[in-house]
């Protein structure tokens, strides 16, 4: 029956008037096109919670569901008449008014590198995957930034506090793809903030613009390019061509040496009683750096929500195959209702929510049913995604689950529908179409919109 | 015959003089590190928060002359009250920054006729509830933003009551969220320990069907074990290894028996769960 949904939609978007007319003659006119709308909102920051959060201990609570699947939590009221939250998001159900929940988003992959991936990109994973593959969709982040302006000479697009690994292999999805590796976004570490009752193991492989350097290091110009030149040159026996490798150098170079990035990446400039509001943990962290990085003009931003850092996989990410409820209640829930609940609370009081789009995704939920190890497994049938801010009506809810939280009930939704949803909310035409590297033309995006706004 | 070309030219740069160029006014702006965007050709978006910090009273003249302006954001820029007369006649704008800002009540009286205006962001500026008092014939305003300023209590309920469907933004007492954030976090109650029942000959209890909850079991015997599942019926129903020193995280019900037995499967003991989550640590057993 669902997938059987899905079809139709994209049957129906393959046919006809959608594709007719699109194929633009260049970048420019293409540009001019899908901005043609008025954008509601000018920034974006995407909250992604990795290895899959539950949408039973999340948005979706089923209260009424037999014993062995509702799990330990109760629902709590939010601010909205009717809407619940997991009891453990007490603060984020006080932002509900601002929240539009999807509770009926779902798709076919199991796997986190194959969740991640449509999540994130909003198109099937094609077999055998590589990170930096350049046939790779873009991640959403990549692909709104192709869209974006940088209006102060920031980067376009920055992602934090690390890249994604399942059991020490590079995922991919959240590259530019075929974009151009000019549009992977950059990576940047967060500067501060401690693991909550976790584990610090930054253990990136990849090339990370030697972000933590410290300060009387980086007012030298010269030795900064120099160590990134030979931070590049050890690479230089892989596909980095030139051009590549000078967006880099100039990229890295603007980042540190005085521009806005830099001001933003210092947290010690921000008021202590903030930082305190965001919470002392990497998660925190990130989202406060992410909110100064938007008011700094960078279009884009990505951040992982955790309670620690969980490069390599093991550490403290949403994949409760094992004693979910513990973990949920003890490390998982309280960093991320303070965090997001902070953002939310940040982004409103500086009269910058309804221009910043704030983006709630994650691989898939978690199963009904609590396996032997007082865990939930890997369920992408359905499960609870949200946005706020940037023109989107908060206090609803799109679509629901089944009484078991298994399967859409209503309204059922794929990944690529909520795209369009935050294509249309940036002023992007989700029908746009773009050409790869090779000049094949590719349309952005497979879904329409949900009518959230 | 001067007469006559004197007034020729006047009548030629007289009305220019009075509607200066759009262009020249843009080159203008542009020149003192403002960015203008328009989304239809002539409505325009003035900004100088991000590239024009540097940008001071001097400098609104000519902002103030671009009359299709329809979002103008000056936040974080050297501008104060005597600066902001020369937004007077911006009668389109309907969006302003001011955040961030030396702008007090004084200059918010400037405002007070710019009619279109929807959303007015004043957090962390110098103004007071004086400011409100001008704002209230703005019949348009939904949004207002006085995080961090001088307004109190009273300013804010007074200009609610003039402008019934205005959202003013107070933003939260920081002073109180870092209290709030810096008091000890409340340790997780220590789990209810399950009492231990070493096997004495009398029948294992079977278990009763209950509500779901979570069973911390330790091994400390100090040699792997074996855990079992009473069933409903009485019957054993194999579970796991648990090496020892090991710990496990078992989903259970209310009112169940679990077994622990050694390697060679001799019953050693068994713990019943109540009506909470309990910890349930597998002591030294002495033969």
């Amino acid at each position: 029956m669902v997938n059987h949904l899905q079809h139709t939609r994209r049957d129906f978007l393959r046919s006809g008037v959608a594709m007719a007319g699109l194929s633009l003659p260049s970048f420019f006119s293409m540009l001019s096109h899908a901005r043609s709308a008025a954008p509601k909102a000018r920034s974006c920051i995407v909250l992604y919670t990795w290895g899959g959060m539950s949408h039973y201990e999340s948005f979706d609570p089923k209260p009424d569901a037999p014993s062995d699947l509702r799990g330990e939590f109760k629902p709590i009221p939010t601010a909205t008449p009717g809407i619940q939250f997991c009891e453990y998001l007490p603060m984020l159900a006080k932002h509900s008014e601002k929240l539009a929940i999807v509770r009926s988003i779902h798709h076919k992959h199991g796997g986190h590198q194959q969740g991640m991936y449509i999540s994130l990109t909003g198109h099937d994973p094609a077999g055998g995957l590589t990170a930096k593959k350049r046939e790779n969709w873009p991640s959403l982040t990549a692909m709104i930034s192709r869209f974006q302006d940088s209006q102060s000479g920031t980067p376009r697009a920055i992602r934090m506090p690390y890249s994604m690994y399942d059991n020490g292999k590079l995922m991919a999805g959240e590259y530019g793809g075929w974009l151009g590796s000019k549009y992977d976004p950059v990576l940047m570490k967060t500067p501060a903030g401690e693991p909550y009752r976790g584990v610090t193991r930054y253990t990136d492989r990849e090339l990370n613009l030697k972000l933590n350097l410290e300060k009387q290091r980086i007012s030298d110009r010269q030795g900064l390019l120099e160590e990134l030149d030979s931070t590049l040159g050890q690479k230089s026996g892989t596909d980095l061509v030139y051009d590549q490798l000078d967006h880099y150098r100039r990229m890295a170079a603007d980042m540190l040496l005085g521009s806005p990035v830099r001001d933003a990446y210092d947290l010690d400039k921000e008021d202590p009683r903030v930082r305190a509001m965001y919470g002392d943990h990497i998660c925190g962290q990130s989202l406060l750096l992410s909110r100064r990085l938007v008011e700094a003009g960078v279009p884009v931003v990505q951040a992982l929500c955790s309670a620690g850092d969980l490069a390599g996989g093991g550490g403290d990410n949403w994949d409760t195959h094992r004693g979910h409820f513990p973990k949920m209640k003890d490390r998982l829930l309280p960093v991320f209702d303070r965090s997001v609940s902070a953002l939310l609370t940040d982004l409103e009081q500086r009269g910058m929510l309804d221009e910043t789009l704030v983006v709630f995704l994650t691989d898939f939920g978690r199963t009904p049913k609590i396996n032997k190890n007082g865990g939930r497994d890997h369920h992408p049938g359905v499960y609870s995604v949200a946005l706020a801010g940037g023109g989107i009506r908060g206090g609803q809810v799109y679509g629901s689950s089944d009484s078991r939280g298994a399967e859409p009930g209503s309204d059922a939704c794929s990944p690529a529908d909520f795209h369009a949803t935050i294509y249309q909310a940036m002023g992007i035409d989700h029908r746009a179409e773009l050409h790869d590297q090779e000049g094949r033309p590719l349309r952005i995006c497979d879904g329409e919109p949900l009518p959230l706004f | 015959m001067m007469r006559i070309l004197l007034l020729f030219f006047l009548s030629v740069i007289l009305p220019v003089a009075a509607v200066p160029d759009p262009d020249a006014l843009k080159e203008a702006i542009k020149k003192n590190g403002g960015q203008i965007f328009s989304t239809n050709g002539t409505d325009c978006q003035v900004e100088f928060h991000l590239t024009g910090r540097r940008l001071d009273d001097g400098g609104l003249v000519t902002v103030g002359e671009l009359k299709d302006t329809v979002i103008l954001n000056l936040r974080d820029t050297g501008i104060t009250d005597a600066g902001l007369a020369h937004l007077k006649g911006l009668n389109k704008l309907r969006r302003l920054h001011l955040e961030r800002t030396a702008v007090g009540d004084e200059g918010i009286a400037h405002l007070s006729n710019l009619h279109g205006l929807e959303y007015l962001n004043l957090y962390s500026s110098k103004i007071t509830d004086k400011a409100l008092d001008h704002l209230a014939g703005l019949k348009n305003l939904r949004q207002l933003f006085v995080w961090q300023t001088g307004v109190t209590e009273e300013g804010v309920a007074k200009l609610q009551k003039a402008l019934p469907t205005l959202r003013i933004i107070r933003g939260v007492d920081l002073d109180k969220v870092a209290a709030e954030a810096a008091k000890p976090k409340e340790e997780p109650k220590p789990l209810e320990v399950l009492t231990w029942m070493a096997i004495d000959g009398s029948p294992l209890p079977k278990s009763n069907s209950g509500d779901f909850l979570l069973l911390h079991l330790e091994n400390q015997s100090g040699k792997k074990v074996k855990l079992y599942w009473v069933n409903y019926g009485g019957g054993l129903q194999f579970y796991a290894d648990i090496a020892a020193g090991d710990t496990r995280e078992q989903t259970t019900y209310t009112g169940a028996t679990w077994l622990i037995a050694d390697a060679d499967d001799n019953h050693l003991g068994y713990f019943r769960t109540k009506q909470k989550n309990a910890k349930a640590v597998i002591p030294k057993v002495t033969n």
